[in-house]
């Protein structure tokens, strides 16, 4: 079983889109937290992170997107998720995390929105 | 006499003196013995490296002394005679194929491999006059190739045993007989205590010999002796030779000089075992019955050698340390066993990732409470793996003890555990699934967790409700609690995301597949679900397991 992981990162306007792809697990979470550090920096305002293309996610990336919204939350900033496939979504209903992270379906709902 | 010149003149058509002219310029040596045994001819370059200034000293003395001036050998170490010198052997009528020799001179011990190549000269009747040895030093070559087997050798030893002795054995063996005769390894720790841990000698007869000298000499080693000097400095010692007096200088005693003298030690070297910054030991190299004398290029290897058995020392420890570590570390995650529970029966699951990894922890971890008034079930799982999450891990366990005195609820432990993850520095989050055991009947409460499973006696499959919020993240998070019956012939799971995401050829192991399991196995006792749980894991699971696994299965037991 093997499935790439990819990141890819684009601003539009003042938000930064990191879009995610594949598998994101213990192998792969270092990669999306150097990802998401340097979109931080970038100084874009709103990040957004699309989780649609995302196949698979356990609880190491789920704990990347939770510290990545508790810095960023530090500095006034706003971290959102883009809804993922099923097991994704719930692994973010289980762990309540889907509660306090602004999900959206599309990132454009954020970008048009702002 | 015969010279070359004539009998160039008389075997090669004339041009006697041009052929004299041309053996003189030779790099090899030559030389030319007649039938009577008589050396006739011999080269600058046989005449430097016999040790003669002329063909006139060289002839004044007899064949037979020259040869007893020497240890000599075949390659594989057999000793040679003059009957076996190719030029001897075509005289006598015999085949004279090329001999390797190896040979180390009694006085010097110098030590030279040399090809040796004869060809008859027959005279016009066709009757042998006379042999031609042309002798091709090889020395350099061989010594070279010898060195380069030793080291080959010496890898591959040290990666063939786990066990440290038997490796520091095989070492010194390694370098016996090819750069020395005798090889002993000395452990030596920061307050100078010895250990022998190995000797080797090529002569196994004397190799108990020098096990009786070694026991002669003080468990602690004198800082102004070899091995002291050489462990404290970590400088090599090289003695080109040991003279009576410096065996005398350092004998520990009568029958420790008696052996170091019936050991009759040529020439011996003392070499740091240092790694990454550190002696561990000393190794001693030395050589009696070849005569031989060591020189910079076997110190060179001898330093190597000890530098490859240092790593080894290093490696055996630092592998011993980390076993320690792990297992330690590791029984800070779990119960070393699980206490009874009256009225319940419960086992538990555990495999740790990384089994091929050096530090076998992570940040699965189970609990079983039965100190107050109450038992209570703690199943967790810490985000990170490795050595700080195991840290966290006890600590949220012991967390949970003391929380369960105060207040045996599950959801008040779930907060305490909340809140020493948030009193942290830095960012820990942490799932996990808390119960109380009451007569057939759970009170649960989750954060973040899997839901906790419910099979009955039929093999119908429930799930516990829904968590809530993981530990460590949230500032305004609350946690609920929900009673659920588990009816007599049921049974609970709680386990850690470790197993239902673990990996197969296609996919991933999942919930499904997890509550089939349950419900094949409706009825079957704790232990024996867990059993077919885990065998049902490794059958599925492709590759190395990525997570750790964590389950305990409780089941009620009213008997």
């Amino acid at each position: 079983m093997q499935s790439d992981f990819r990141v890819e990162l684009r601003t539009e306007g003042r938000a930064a889109i990191i879009a995610v792809s594949g598998e994101l697990d213990l192998a792969s979470s270092p990669v999306l937290d150097t990802e998401l550090e340097r979109a931080a920096d970038s100084g874009s305002e709103l990040l957004v992170l699309d989780l649609r293309r995302l196949d698979f996610m356990d609880s190491t990336g789920l704990s990347i997107i939770v510290k990545a919204h508790q810095r960023l939350a530090e500095n006034g900033r706003v971290l959102s998720l883009v809804r993922g496939p099923q097991q994704v979504q719930r692994l973010l209903d289980l762990t309540g995390v889907a509660e306090r992270i602004q999900l959206v379906d599309t990132p454009e709902e954020i970008v048009d929105g702002a | 006499m015969l010279d070359a010149g004539s009998l160039g003149e008389r075997f090669l058509d004339g041009g006697g003196a041009e052929f004299t002219v041309l053996l003189e310029t030779l790099g090899e040596a030559v030389t030319i013995r007649d039938v009577n045994d008589e050396i006739v001819y011999a080269n600058r370059a046989a005449l430097r490296q016999l040790g003669f200034e002329s063909l006139e000293k060289l002839q004044r003395r007899p064949l037979v002394a020259l040869m007893d001036e020497y240890v000599v050998h075949d390659e594989h170490g057999r000793p040679l005679t003059m009957a076996d010198i190719p030029s001897v052997r075509l005289l006598n009528g015999e085949p004279a194929e090329p001999l390797l020799i190896h040979t180390v001179h009694q006085t010097t011990g110098a030590s030279r491999w040399q090809l040796l190549k004869a060809a008859g000269l027959r005279d016009t009747a066709d009757r042998l006059v006379a042999a031609v040895t042309v002798i091709e030093d090889l020395t350099a070559v061989k010594t070279a190739e010898v060195h380069m087997r030793i080291l080959s050798e010496s890898g591959r030893v040290l990666a063939s045993s786990l066990d440290l002795h038997q490796t520091l054995a095989n070492v010194a063996e390694v370098g016996v007989p090819g750069l020395a005769d005798w090889c002993v390894v000395d452990l030596i720790d920061e307050d100078l205590n010895r250990e022998h841990v190995a000797i080797a000698h090529r002569d196994a007869g004397r190799r108990d010999l020098v096990a009786r000298l070694r026991e002669l000499e003080p468990v602690r080693v004198d800082p102004e002796s070899t091995a002291g000097r050489v462990f404290t400095s970590g400088e090599s010692q090289l003695f080109f030779d040991v003279p009576d007096e410096h065996l005398f200088r350092v004998a520990a005693g009568k029958e420790h000089l008696q052996i170091l003298r019936a050991l009759a030690i040529r020439s011996a070297v003392a070499v740091p075992m240092r790694t990454r910054g550190r002696t561990v030991g000393v190794m001693t190299f030395g050589t009696s019955e070849s005569q031989r004398r060591l020189t910079a290029v076997d110190l060179d290897l001898a330093e190597q050698l000890a530098g490859r058995a240092a790593m080894a020392v290093d490696n055996s420890r630092l592998h011993t340390t980390l076993s320690l570590v792990s297992e330690t570390l590791q029984q800070s995650l779990r119960p070393s066993e699980l206490p009874p529970v009256p009225g319940w029966e419960v086992a538990a699951l555990y495999r740790p990732a990384g089994a091929s990894q050096r530090i076998k922890v992570g940040g699965d971890f189970y609990e079983l409470l039965t100190d107050g008034e109450a038992c209570l079930a703690l199943i967790g799982d810490v985000t990170g793996h490795g050595v700080n999450a195991a840290t966290l891990t006890a600590l949220l366990r012991h967390g949970a003890h003391f929380a369960s005195r105060l207040e045996p609820e599950p959801a008040a432990i779930l907060n305490e555990l909340d809140e020493l993850l948030r009193q942290r520095s830095e960012t820990w989050l942490c799932t996990a699934l808390c119960a109380r055991l009451e007569p057939e009947e759970l009170v649960l409460s989750s954060a973040g967790h899997p839901p906790a499973l419910i099979v009955d006696a039929t093999g119908t499959v429930t799930e516990a409700p829904d968590p809530g919020p993981l530990l460590g993240a949230f500032s305004d998070a609350e946690w609920a609690q929900h009673r659920v019956a588990i009816p007599h012939g049921g049974l609970a799971l709680l386990y850690t995301d470790g197993v239902t995401e673990t990996s197969g050829v296609n996919d991933r192991f999942g919930t499904d597949r997890l509550k089939q399991l349950l419900s094949a196995h409706a009825g079957a006792d704790p232990d024996t679900l867990l059993d077919a749980l885990d065998h049902a894991l490794v059958a599925f699971r492709h590759g190395e397991p990525h997570d750790d696994i964590a389950a305990l299965a409780l089941a009620p037991n009213p008997a």
